[in-house]
């Protein structure tokens, strides 16, 4: 864990876009009724980080009919530091996922994303936030999560969604999610992991509209030391913002299913 | 039109059933809807706002009711007090102006005392007096005076006076004095109408300046009555119970006026919720008219625990379609309840078990014993019943809905033609019901059918107790389809039989991994589970099937723009009383639930947390394009204390893989036993 701090101050440091502790200390959150920093709300990234969670150009999206409207856009990555501590053989079979990102990414077929990507996908999540456990629903895939607050409970198997187990450290809501399936990804650039992923998310007010969300990543199968990813997340503003319904198994069941109807189908 | 009385009005009969599970010594009183009572009125009259109500001891009924009303509306008004026999004959009639004596502008209250006298108060503008007649209409006394009224510190005259009781033992005259006028009870002899004492909420001196009009259900307790102090009942005790109308509360009082404890009912609703108050005959339980929500409340008189309600708004017997204005219990325990504002309405509920603990024979022609939404609530509430349970808050104020609840049974929504006319089921008959279950989950499948899980691996739950989970309609059926939809529903079956599996669009939004157990949910074999969240101004519902989440907004804002369609639909939430009620809308035409469903689907949701243990669950779908009328479904829920975990169904779906690979290899065998067919040809 050494190692990630040293990575994640200097981290900063290059990047200079992350809030330095001092600013995120000095805004003192409101408070929920058992006087926790209440997080309430609907929140969303605004950022190319699902795209690639490190640093990319624009390039050509992938069907050429859709053209300028569905390429890929530009970005600065949200990794401190920006390169992936990949080990030889998964750096192969990251190159592998980018390659084939269009039959191999789990988002295209409606799966649930996993953590962190939940996070940055290009869609709302809530939280809903008890004092012994924090809902956290998100609108891609209808997916969500329970956050166990203060719980020693081991993940009793494995979840697409990881198994979470929530503490306040200050303003900062500190989430360790482990119990991973090997299934999702970070990103649509094929960054990967293993079922020995383990997170830690740390999630700070940094005003009354702003959340400052770090990832910590450790996953030993796939790379060599942890790293960190951080963003802020803003609160959508809308007075009627609510995560909608992105039931999106429709629109993955042709590509899945396809070469299974009978060619006289409806 | 004036709702009326006469028989041909009566549509159907509601009923309350007994908490199954509540101890006999303190058993809520069973009752139901007696249509037969009262018979038609003679002369073609009909009643207007029925604004008091009362019974003698040898159970006559008497009602004053507001006459000008139905002159307006060119019917044939009654005169204004009516006296029914306990069959529901008119005995005698009588009221209005005479002489030596100022009848009200608007009569309010009556009742008949232990010396047969009939009083009546009025709470027209100029109304500051109460009247005593005998029980044939002759007059006997008057006390205060028309249009003279003073306030509440008044000894004379009083102001718009709504109730009086006469107390046996002092012979004093008790009166709850009044609406939109005095805020006070005030004490006479009823033979002389000398003032005797008078007091305001709290046992304190009132001041009508310091009144408020508006109730402010977070703010702190008035410390004075609001606008109506409604009703008074004198136990026999000795305690002496006050309606706080606009307040929603009712206060106790020794006689002496001494404060003695207050309870507020349905305190959120913020509409006045507490309109009159009777006792049951052994005075173990009360009732309470809700006005407000239009249904009567069952309190156990020493806990001031809800027991249980009847009624609900509506049209149909059984419920309160106008104000439910003022209730009266006779000697057998019978309730009568009476309806004012736009129409008048009284209505009888038989008491099903006598005062001894035995049930009545029911009448020579009965009503047909069907049951009504109050009927599962008792239920679910008699599941419940915890003498010393209170509702749970939240921290801010908020009943605590959280936690874990299955709505798991093998209840079948709609009654199927093998149950009859039966509705409830006994305890023996539930678990012969269980047993049956698991034998028909653990026999082999029939050849050639790969089978499905056995009984292990089903979490179906038990039998609710009655026959259908729908418990109105009264006959427990899902109500008849629209033309159009019987058509639609014909032409899918069709399609679907010739086309069973062609593409994943023939199949279930179930087996697509697209919705289970719908909003509102219907019951499966497994994962019948919800865990509710709570947060200022927000509530969620997680359904364990298929990792579904509603988030439900309190803040009032506008449901989803019509254009907006889910497979889900789109929930709002309020508060009424203790209860969540959840109002989903905008779903699209796809949704398919077990009940159908179009883009005209109206759910509206009752949460009502009953106990440490239980919810009392039910939801009303209207959907005009698919069935005649509305129905309701009642799903009591107990707690769980498990987890709900992830189920991930779309991901691991390789079931749909299975049925288009299945089917397509079917079509391959079947095409190429006719080209071998041709061959041989």
């Amino acid at each position: 864990m050494i190692a990630a701090t040293v990575a994640a101050v200097i981290g900063a440091f290059w990047l200079g876009t992350t809030p330095t502790s001092t600013q995120a200390r000095a805004y003192r959150a409101p408070r929920t009724a058992d006087g926790k920093p209440n997080l309430n709300g609907t929140w969303q990234a605004l950022n190319t980080a699902n795209w690639d969670i490190q640093d990319h150009a624009a390039r050509q999206g992938p069907v050429t009919a859709l053209g300028a409207s569905f390429s890929v856009p530009p970005g600065a990555g949200v990794v401190e530091g920006n390169e992936l501590p990949y080990r030889p053989e998964a750096l192969a079979k990251k190159k592998e996922n980018l390659a084939h990102w269009m039959t191999l990414d789990p988002e295209i077929k409606c799966y649930m994303p996993g953590i962190p990507r939940a996070t940055y996908q290009p869609h709302p999540f809530q939280i809903v936030q008890t004092p012994q456990q924090v809902l956290m629903a998100y609108e891609f895939a209808n997916a969500s999560r329970i956050i166990y607050m203060n719980s020693t409970e081991e993940s009793p198997i494995s979840f697409w969604m990881g198994w979470s187990r929530g503490r306040w450290e200050g303003e900062t809501l500190v989430v360790d999610v482990t119990g991973f399936t090997d299934q999702t990804w970070f990103d649509r650039a094929g960054n990967f992991h293993s079922d020995a992923l383990h997170v830690v998310e740390r999630y700070t007010a940094t005003g009354p509209d702003h959340l400052w969300y770090e990832a910590t990543i450790d996953d030993p199968n796939v790379f060599t030391r942890p790293w960190k990813m951080s963003m802020p997340l803003y609160r959508r503003m809308e007075k009627n913002a609510q995560p909608l319904e992105y039931i999106c198994v429709e629109f993955a069941e042709e590509l899945m299913y396809g070469h299974l109807r009978k060619p006289t189908s409806r | 039109m004036l709702a009326m009385l006469v028989a041909g009005a009566v549509v159907a009969a509601g009923r309350l059933t007994p908490p199954l599970a509540a101890q006999s010594s303190a058993r809520p009183p069973v009752l139901e809807v007696d249509t037969s009572w009262p018979k038609t009125l003679p002369n073609g009259w009909s009643v207007g706002p029925v604004s008091g109500i009362t019974a003698d001891a040898s159970d006559h009924i008497l009602i004053v009711q507001r006459a000008e009303p139905v002159r307006q509306a060119g019917g044939r008004a009654a005169p204004p007090v009516i006296e029914f026999d306990p069959n529901g004959n008119v005995v005698r009639t009588w009221g209005g102006p005479g002489p030596g004596y100022e009848w009200p502008e608007q009569v309010h209250g009556i009742t008949i005392d232990y010396k047969d006298r009939v009083w009546i108060s009025g709470n027209g503008p100029k109304d500051a007096h109460i009247l005593a007649f005998r029980r044939d209409g002759t007059f006997l006394l008057q006390i205060g005076h028309s249009g003279k009224s003073g306030g509440s510190n008044d000894t004379e005259n009083l102001g718009h006076a709504t109730q009086m009781r006469i107390d046996p033992q002092t012979n004093e005259v008790f009166v709850s004095d009044g609406e939109n006028g005095n805020h006070r009870v005030i004490v006479f002899d009823s033979d002389t109408g000398a003032y005797k004492r008078h007091w305001g909420a709290y046992g304190t001196k009132p001041d009508d300046s310091a009144a408020t009009a508006k109730f402010d259900p977070s703010g702190p307790p008035p410390k004075q009555f609001g606008s109506a102090t409604h009703c008074l009942r004198i136990a026999r005790d000795g305690l002496v119970y006050a309606c706080d109308r606009s307040n929603n509360r009712f206060q106790i009082f020794r006689k002496d006026g001494t404060f003695v404890k207050e309870l507020f009912i349905a305190k959120e609703t913020a509409a006045a919720t507490v309109w009159d108050i009777d006792f049951s005959p052994d005075q173990r339980f009360m009732y309470v008219a809700d006005g407000g929500n239009q249904k009567v409340w069952i309190l156990q008189r020493d806990s001031l625990q809800i027991a249980g309600e009847l009624g609900g708004p509506g049209k149909e017997a059984g419920r309160f379609a106008t104000s439910l204005h003022d209730i009266v219990v006779d000697s057998k325990g019978n309730l009568y309840t009476g309806e004012a504002a736009t129409g008048g309405r009284v209505q009888k509920f038989r008491n099903t078990v006598s005062v001894a603990g035995q049930a009545q024979k029911p009448a020579a022609n009965p009503a047909p014993q069907t049951e009504s939404a109050a009927a599962a609530r008792a239920l679910v509430r008699a599941k419940a019943a915890s003498k010393n349970w209170k509702v749970a808050r939240t921290a801010w104020g908020e009943p605590d809905l959280q936690g874990v609840w299955s709505y798991a049974t093998t209840t079948p929504l709609s009654k199927p033609g093998t149950a009859g006319e039966k509705t409830f089921l006994t305890d023996e008959e539930v678990a012969e019901l269980a047993d049956q279950t698991a034998r028909i989950q653990d026999a082999p499948p029939r050849p050639g059918d790969p089978g499905t899980y056995n009984n292990f691996w089903w979490d179906r739950g038990q039998s609710i107790g009655r026959t259908s989970l729908i418990v109105d309609p009264e006959d427990g059926k899902l109500p008849a389809l629209t033309p159009a939809a019987q058509k639609a529903r014909a032409e899918r079956a069709e399609y679907q039989r010739a086309h069973p599996a062609d593409s994943w669009l023939d199949r279930s939004p179930t087996d697509r991994c697209i919705m289970y157990h719908g909003v509102p949910p219907l019951p499966s074999g497994y994962n019948n589970t919800y865990q509710i969240f709570q947060t200022p101004g927000m509530v969620a519902i997680l359904d364990e099937n298929i990792h579904h989440v509603r988030l439900i907004p309190l803040d009032g804002r506008p449901h989803l723009g019509q254009n907006v369609r889910q497979w889900n639909g789109d929930s709002r939430g309020h508060w009424e009383g203790t209860t969540l009620v959840v109002e989903t809308t905008n779903f699209n035409d796809k949704t398919r639930l077990r009940y159908g469903g179009s883009e005209n689907t109206h759910a509206v949701e009752r949460f009502t947390r009953v106990s440490e243990d239980w919810i009392d669950y039910q939801y009303t779908i209207t959907d005009p394009t698919v069935y005649t009328k509305p129905f309701t479904v009642a799903i009591p829920m107990p707690r769980r204390n498990d987890r709900i975990y992830e189920y991930a169904c779309h991901e691991g779906n390789h079931s749909m893989v299975g049925i288009l690979s299945g089917a397509r290899a079917d079509e391959k065998r079947a095409e190429e036993a006719a080209k071998a067919k041709e061959g041989v040809r």
